[in-house]
Order: C-alpha cells, then sequence, then structure tokens
C-alpha cells in the first residue's frame, strides 16, 4: 500500500520526513523527489518578469521623488510632500506600464507543488501515515 | 547611488568604499545642491556652488563605477551558470559564537514594507546584515545631515516654508536612491534566498530520499 502526496518546498517537509522514519518507517520505504516545473526552466530571471517587475516600477517612483525633493525647494508644500507626491506619481507610472505596456511572458497557471512524496507502508499504519502527511500541511494525498 | 549595483550582486566590500566615496565627494563637491540649483534654473548659484577641486575627481570614478558592476554581474551570470550544472551544494545551517544562520523561505514583501520604514531593516530581516547595516548606517547619517525628521514634523505642522529652510538639499537628495534601492533590493534577495532554499531542498531529496527500491505496480 502507498500514500501518495504533493507538498511545497518548505521546512516542513523535512519535519514529515523525520517523523515518519521516527516512526519506524525506513528511508527505503520513502521516496521523494522535486518535480519539475516546465515553466520553471530560466535559472536567471533578476526582473521576475512573469510577476510585477519591482525594479522598474521602484525606479520610476526614485526618479518621481528626486524630482519631488528638487523642485519642492522652490514650491509650496516643501520638498517633504512633494518627494511623497513624486513616489508615489512614479511608481503608479511605473506601474501602469509594468501592467500594461511591458509584454510578459504569460506563463501557464502556476502547479502549487513542488515535491512529490511517496510512503509505502501496510495495512496497520496506513492511517498514522496519512495522518502525519496531513498534519504536515501536505497540499494533496491520496492512497494506491 | 554609485556602489549599490556592487552591493546587489554581493561585492560588499567594493559597494561599501563606493559608497563611502560618493558620501565624501558628493558633500565636498556640493553636487546635489547644483543639482537643486540647475533644476530650478539658478545657474549662476549652480556653478558657484560646485567646488571644483573635487567636481572633476568624481567624474571619472562615477562612469568606472558603471562600467565595473555591468562588467561584474556579466561574469557572475556566467559563474551561476556553471554552478546550476555542478550542483554545488549550499550550506543550508551554520551555528557560530554569534549567530545562528540558516536558509528559510521568507515572504518576499515583508522586507519591502521594512525597508520603506527604515532603509536597512529588510535586509537585517532577511539576515544580509553587512548590506543591512550599510545602508542602515548611511541612512543615520544622511537622516541626522539633512535634518529629515525636522522638515517631516514642520510639514505636517504645516509650517512648510519653515520645513524647505531647514531641510538641506545637499542630504536630502540621498534619500530617493536610499529608500528606494533598499526596497527592490531587500525584494529580490528575498526572491533569490527562496530560490536557494527550493534549489537545496530539491538537491538533498534527490541525494537522500529517491535511491529506494519501490515498486509501484
Amino acid at each position: 500500500m502507498y500514500v501518495l502526496s504533493l507538498f511545497d518546498h518548505s521546512i516542513k517537509l523535512e519535519m514529515v520526513l523525520q517523523e515518519l522514519e521516527a516512526h519506524a518507517i525506513t528511508k527505503e520505504a520513502l521516496f521523494a523527489t522535486p518535480l519539475q516545473l516546465l515553466d520553471n526552466k530560466k535559472y536567471i530571471d533578476p526582473y521576475n518578469s512573469e510577476s510585477l517587475n519591482l525594479f522598474f516600477v521602484v525606479f520610476i517612483g526614485m526618479l518621481g521623488m528626486l524630482l519631488g525633493a528638487i523642485y519642492g525647494f522652490v514650491l509650496y508644500l516643501g520638498p517633504i510632500l512633494w518627494a511623497l507626491i513624486g513616489l508615489i506619481t512614479g511608481s503608479g507610472i511605473g506601474l501602469l506600464v509594468d501592467i500594461f505596456l511591458m509584454n510578459k511572458h504569460k506563463s501557464p497557471k502556476k502547479l502549487g507543488a513542488d515535491v512529490v512524496l511517496i510512503v509505502k507502508c501496510n495495512e496497520t499504519n496506513v492511517k498514522l501515515v496519512e495522518d502525519i502527511v496531513v498534519n504536515h500541511r501536505a497540499l494533496a494525498i491520496t492512497r494506491v | 547611488m554609485p556602489g549599490a549595483g556592487h552591493l546587489m550582486i554581493g561585492k560588499i566590500d567594493k559597494g561599501f568604499f563606493l559608497f563611502i566615496w560618493e558620501f565624501l565627494f558628493n558633500t565636498q563637491a556640493n553636487i546635489n545642491t547644483a543639482i537643486v540649483y540647475s533644476c530650478t534654473g539658478r545657474f549662476e548659484l549652480a556653478k558657484a556652488t560646485l567646488d571644483t577641486r573635487w567636481f572633476f575627481l568624481y567624474i571619472g570614478v562615477y562612469v568606472f563605477t558603471f562600467w565595473d558592476a555591468y562588467r561584474l554581474a556579466t561574469e557572475m551570470n556566467n559563474f551561476a551558470r556553471l554552478s546550476q550544472k555542478d550542483h554545488i551544494p549550499l550550506a543550508h545551517f551554520k551555528l557560530s559564537v554569534i549567530d545562528i544562520n540558516y536558509l528559510l523561505k521568507v515572504n518576499k514583501w515583508i522586507p519591502v514594507l521594512w525597508s520603506a520604514v527604515v532603509p536597512g531593516l529588510g535586509h537585517i530581516y532577511l539576515r544580509h546584515y553587512m548590506v543591512g547595516g550599510i545602508l542602515f548606517s548611511c541612512f543615520v547619517m544622511t537622516t541626522y545631515q539633512s535634518r529629515l525628521l525636522d522638515g517631516i514634523y514642520f510639514t505636517v505642522l504645516g509650517d512648510f516654508g519653515q520645513a524647505t529652510h531647514l531641510l538641506d538639499m545637499e542630504w536630502l537628495l540621498y534619500m530617493p536612491s536610499l529608500y528606494c534601492f533598499s526596497i527592490y533590493d531587500s525584494h529580490y534577495r528575498a526572491i533569490e534566498l527562496n530560490k536557494m532554499y527550493e534549489a537545496e531542498q530539491a538537491h538533498f531529496l534527490k541525494n537522500t530520499y529517491t535511491s529506494s527500491q519501490l515498486h509501484l505496480f
């Protein structure tokens, strides 16, 4: 009998493995392997191109903040408020450009799981194994 | 901010010296003050403010910083590709006399929030103590010299004239780059830490838990 489950990469995963081994399930009865996500081939993606490009947004925001602080010295409200206005305006412009104008590589819906864990067990301890797996934030579970 | 690019790619010593250099030369040559005067159309004042003895020294190193950061980033990318292929193991836990350090997944928006309050705190949360310490001390020095808190106090009270009068334009112009650099750098460091954690755990699982002789069917 096998208990199959899906996990995120997290410290809980290592804890469930240790817990199972503490309950007399040998390493030979455990099989855990990371799932290779097909849209995750690109290792170096410094701009996080699939989601929000914070570098771009903050950079435009910084330019706005700088101009706000500079012209704040001669405008009525003073540098502090104009810097804040510049920051908000700049970040807003950056956000709008990032959302509407950047051609984003639309990745398929992200798979919620990173690791598949298979535990070999027998009729007597299958309930125990399932309890341990469920209590360590497994994303999905089934038995075959 | 010269040096920020070096801090981003882990060249912390060089980035730190470039930060010191930037603060020293910029304040001695009064470059930020000259920028404010130039942008607001007071060109004669701008010319009079710049100290040419320091200003011309500034230019060469400023251009060097761009070139050097670009070159280093290109080289680092090559090393990253090579090390990914070789699966160089990462130390995931380190216990020492003064600290306990370990890889762990973090929420990438928490450092953004802390950096927006005080630059450097986001990095300290991520246990990047060197970068966090540098940014934090730069922020404290700049806040004191620019009289930022006085400025905020009088702005909140509505006395904008007094706030403008008190604020030091030479030092206040560091604030946008300090804040915004801390925000996005801590964000990307959190993302990279998560990637490192996943790579390390995947490596560990492959080594430890895929050797069993399971016959499913």
